[in-house]
């Protein structure tokens, strides 16, 4: 087991080399660069430069060289002293700012996957024991539409019911009043007005697709003889059914995991544009349109990285919980 | 104060009424006591100038505190900061537009011919952080970073030259400084006072030289310790002398301006907080230091729906951009009572609510000598049903018109205003049938060559006023045989495209100027002349930079046009200039270069009922920077 985890660890590396290359072309695919952006927003204003001025710009940039010398540069940067380079946008070094984020996005990601496991497991149990019976039925509904309804759509009409009806302030995880505030009762309190949204908004679109796949799995094997046989020995139904069936059924949750991380900082980035919550979202998404490339390279780059985590954690849980995996 | 017709002097007019200068009445009005009290700070008399300016309050005195909830979306709108905070040029435009007033500088004399401009600055005036402004931080920007061969020219600085030759700064003291042409330069204090434009103000040389080679052999060493290759990225970082994202987005450099980051943007990305300034240098009628507002805090908003909501709440004092659309305005009508909030008027000062251009320098020589036939165009405007447009996406305010001068104005063009505005495809049809007569099968006109003529129109998706009209146009424009397409895109690609490139066949856009002050400062769509007529990128070059590689010699008509403005520039009579530019506009009427839809109908901005001191009708500008020279430093709330 040991040895596997270190050659899995050691093919990470070539895996990376590979990501980061394509992420940093990618990133410059698109026609312009940052400066390109800059000089719209201030030709707007009318304020314009001479072709000298932008190119002395360019320059101060470090974008007038050539792609693989700005690849060069990063990744030296990185690899020998942890340095991910400056975004442009906004003047200050990449790591600050991803770890500025970290801590509100996990919360929030992980807030909702709790949400999404306690939700979905007892439903897709119930489904699944109780198929096509009325119970099931109103859940499949339910699911279905949080499935069916856009993420941003929801979180409009959750941002306009909470100001229309508990008339609180919306978007951001803390009205105006207690942003700057240290953490107090009445500051958490504040909090949890605000966070629901984004948890059950995130979270009802995923709660389907897992009562979906629970229901799936468990029907197949509550008709296997074990459970049979565990019946039969008169073992107490909650017993038969989530001792052993529930167990098996459980892999999909598990390598689930493998896409959860890095999801976590991408996957909600519209919800969070919507209510403009303060996580790494929104920030890969403006480094993005802005061509930020440092700060969008290094987004990429770490949810690169944190897949091919996910993937590991997810192959070595799986198998720690079904044996049978250990042997193939 | 208006120019008179020979040399003349800027003071200011205003006095304190109630009280004298000197003695402890400011003191006691000092919003900063506490902090005197305890030491941190000097006395209110010894941090003001010892001739304040005065500024006069919009309606009423105000009462010191609070704090101004404001909201900007998206990261990289700093360049709207000079609106709220950041407008403290030595001279700035009056309330109302009709003229430039002094602001840092206590005086500015103009001889005769506008060729020797005599600055003196306010004695005892200083840095936020005590430190004093002097003539030291005018001769810093002008030698150390305007002429400076590494720093390079700091951002756009065109009006510093006259006649292709650069004013000459010329320090006499502390306090007093000249600024002499060789050829007259009519223009120099109105582009001063423009939003953004003046940097004189804005470096405080105590600071910045630690950055400076010349002032310290480490810099180099200092910019490579934070990751820099060398001094001049780091000094353009500290300074923000070339990009106005940057320059806000420090808080350690010292400001004059009313309010100074503490929290700047980018420094936080969800907030931004600026906190008064104790060594602002205006003072209210009754002696009282203004900014009267504590400070503004910025919420970063991703999007723009969100601050829609938030202005329901009532969340916002102030907004007079990104929410302002004409689809919102029912919206935020109903919300009124909810959120305590109520319209002022933005006036509009844009030539033209949109212009349609066509590429006069386009590459593919087919196109480029159709766009060039001045009939073509005439047709093409007849074309347009601008009356719809005008009902459907400006619920019916504007009025058919072409990028001109309002009327009223005293340099009104009927002729460039209205002409070939009515909506008349018959006519269109009856030129195009002169110049090309054969179609296709589906009833599109064949080019020269006997291919479909297509244009293809390229527009920023991020206009969505114009993609509205562009429903509307695009028909107008296939019902008379010529097959007009949009393609819409993301502003980068349409900015490397149509600003970058000769390679579009047509686009759209806005701005410019229609009123007499304005449209000589931008004559856009009347001379191209600059990056913004990029509907004849070549030509505009040629004005410019008639060496550049990318430069076009124009037709005899359209430079003779480009002298006509040079000449302008160069004329210090306001009567002449009124003469001239009068002159510009009947030839723009003649050549007819571009055609647009309808005069921009006022727009509207949002202010909370407790705040006050804001003008109920404002120019909607960024040479005006709208609230800028209403003077936000005396807003208040109570």
């Amino acid at each position: 087991m040991l040895s596997y985890i270190i050659q899995r660890l050691f093919l990470m590396i070539p895996t990376m080399i590979g990501i980061s290359i394509i992420s940093f072309a990618i990133i410059q695919l698109p026609p312009g660069d940052y400066l390109t952006s800059v000089l719209a927003a201030m030709a707007d204003s009318d304020v314009n430069f001479s072709d000298e001025q932008i190119a002395k710009m360019r320059a101060n940039y470090g974008l007038d060289e050539p792609m693989i010398m700005q690849y060069v540069k990063w990744i030296w940067g990185i690899v020998s002293r942890g340095d991910f380079g400056y975004s442009f946008e906004w003047n200050r070094p990449v790591s600050e700012l991803i770890w500025e984020r970290m801590g509100s996005t996990l919360s929030i990601s992980l807030l909702s996957l709790l949400f999404v496991w306690a939700v979905s497991l007892p439903i897709g149990i119930y489904s699944a024991v109780n198929r096509h019976s009325l119970g099931d039925h109103i859940a499949t509904f339910f699911g279905f539409l949080g499935l069916a309804i856009p993420n941003f759509i929801l979180a409009l009409t959750l941002m306009y019911v909470s100001f229309k009806y508990f008339g609180q302030s919306v978007g951001g995880l803390y009205s105006p009043e207690f942003a700057e505030q240290p953490m107090s009762w009445a500051k958490f309190v504040d909090l949890l007005k605000h966070v629901w949204v984004p948890v059950v908004v995130i979270g009802t679109a995923g709660t389907a697709a897992l009562i979906r796949i629970l229901r799936a799995n468990l029907t197949d094997e509550l008709n296997k003889p074990y459970v049979l046989t565990a019946r039969a020995k008169g073992l107490p139904e909650h017993t038969a059914i989530l001792r052993y069936p529930v167990r098996v059924a459980l892999n999909p949750f598990v390598s689930a995991i493998g896409w959860v991380l890095p999801q976590l900082i991408s996957g909600i980035t519209i919800t969070a544009i919507v209510l403009n919550l303060p996580t790494a979202g929104p920030l890969l998404l403006r480094s993005l349109i802005a061509q930020d490339m440092y700060l969008a390279g290094s987004f990429i780059l770490l949810m690169g990285m944190l897949t091919l985590i996910g993937m590991l954690l997810s192959d070595i849980l799986l198998a720690l919980l079904d044996p049978r995996i250990r042997f193939h | 104060m208006m120019l008179s017709r020979r040399g003349f002097l800027l003071t200011s007019a205003a006095t304190i009424s109630t009280v004298t200068l000197a003695g402890p009445v400011f003191a006691q009005a000092d919003p900063l006591l506490s902090k005197v009290d305890d030491g941190s700070l000097p006395a209110l008399n010894d941090r003001l100038p010892k001739n304040p300016l005065v500024v006069t309050p919009t309606d009423r005195i105000g009462t010191h505190g609070g704090t101004w909830n404001h909201a900007l979306v998206g990261g990289g709108s700093l360049v709207m900061l000079v609106r709220y905070q950041g407008y403290e040029p030595l001279v700035r435009f009056n309330p109302d537009w009709t003229g430039v007033e002094p602001n840092v500088a206590e005086s500015v004399e103009v001889n005769d011919d506008a060729t020797v401009y005599s600055f003196k600055l306010r004695e005892g005036m200083k840095w936020s952080d005590g430190e004093p402004y002097t003539t030291e931080d005018v001769r810093f920007w002008y030698e150390d970073m305007f002429q400076d061969e590494d720093v390079g020219a700091t951002r756009a600085q065109g009006y510093w030259s006259s006649g292709g030759k650069l004013g000459k700064l010329d320090i006499v003291d502390d306090y007093n400084f000249r600024v002499v042409f060789d050829v007259p330069n009519g223009f120099f204090l109105q582009n001063m006072a423009r939003g953004s434009q003046d940097s004189t103000t804005r470096v405080p040389s105590h600071y910045l030289k630690q950055f400076h080679i010349k002032y310290n052999s480490e810099a180099d060493a200092l910019a490579k310790s934070q990751g820099l290759d060398n001094w001049v990225a780091l000094f353009h970082r500290e300074s923000g002398i070339m990009e106005e994202n940057v320059y806000y987005q420090n808080s350690k450099r010292p400001t004059i301006e009313a309010w100074a980051f503490s929290t700047a943007p980018g420094e936080d990305t969800e907030r931004a907080i600026a906190e008064r300034n104790p060594y602002y240098f205006k003072v209210d009628t009754e002696g009282k230091q203004l900014p009267y507002f504590d400070r503004i805090v910025y919420q970063m908003v991703g999007d723009p729906e969100v601050l829609l909501l938030k202005t329901l709440q009532g969340e916002i004092d102030f907004m007079g951009l990104y929410i302002n659309t004409p689809s919102n305005k029912p919206v935020l009508f109903d919300g009124k009572d909810n959120g305590n909030y109520d319209f002022f008027t933005m006036k509009e000062t844009a030539a033209n609510a949109m212009v349609f251009m066509l590429n006069l320098n386009h590459t593919d020589p087919v196109k480029h000598e159709l766009f060039n036939n001045r009939d073509f165009r005439v047709a093409m405007s007849h074309a347009v049903d601008r009356q719809s447009m005008i009902d459907a996406v400006f619920v019916g305010q504007g009025k058919p018109a072409q990028p001109s001068i309002l009327e009223g104005d005293p340099l009104h063009n009927p002729v460039l205003s209205y002409q070939y505005t009515e909506y008349d495809p018959d006519k269109a049809n009856a030129i195009l049938d002169g110049i090309l007569p054969e179609k296709d099968s589906e009833g599109f006109r064949l080019d020269k060559n006997g291919n479909r003529l297509t244009i293809v129109f390229e527009i920023d998706q991020a206009r969505s006023t114009f993609l509205d009209m562009f429903e509307l146009a695009l028909p107008n424009f296939q019902a008379v045989g010529i097959d007009a397409q949009m393609r819409t895109m993301d502003r980068s690609l349409w900015e490397t495209r149509v600003r970058g490139g000769r390679e579009f066949d047509a686009s759209a856009h806005r701005f410019g100027a229609n009123n007499s002050i304005g449209a000589m400062l931008d004559p856009r769509y009347f001379v191209p002349y600059s990056r913004n007529g990029f509907f004849a990128s070549g030509w505009s070059l040629y004005f410019s930079n008639p060496e550049n590689e990318n430069a076009i010699e124009p037709p005899a008509d359209v430079k003779a046009q480009q002298d006509r403005y040079k000449k302008l520039l160069a004329t210090a009579d306001p009567a002449d200039q009124a003469e001239i530019m009068k002159e510009i506009l009947q030839v723009a009427a003649e050549q007819f270069l571009v055609f647009g839809v309808t005069l921009p109908p006022d727009g509207y901005g949002i202010v909370k009922n407790d705040m006050h001191n804001v003008m109920p009708s404002m120019t909607n500008s960024f040479a005006w920077p709208t609230p800028g020279p209403a003077r936000p430093e005396q807003f208040f709330k109570g």
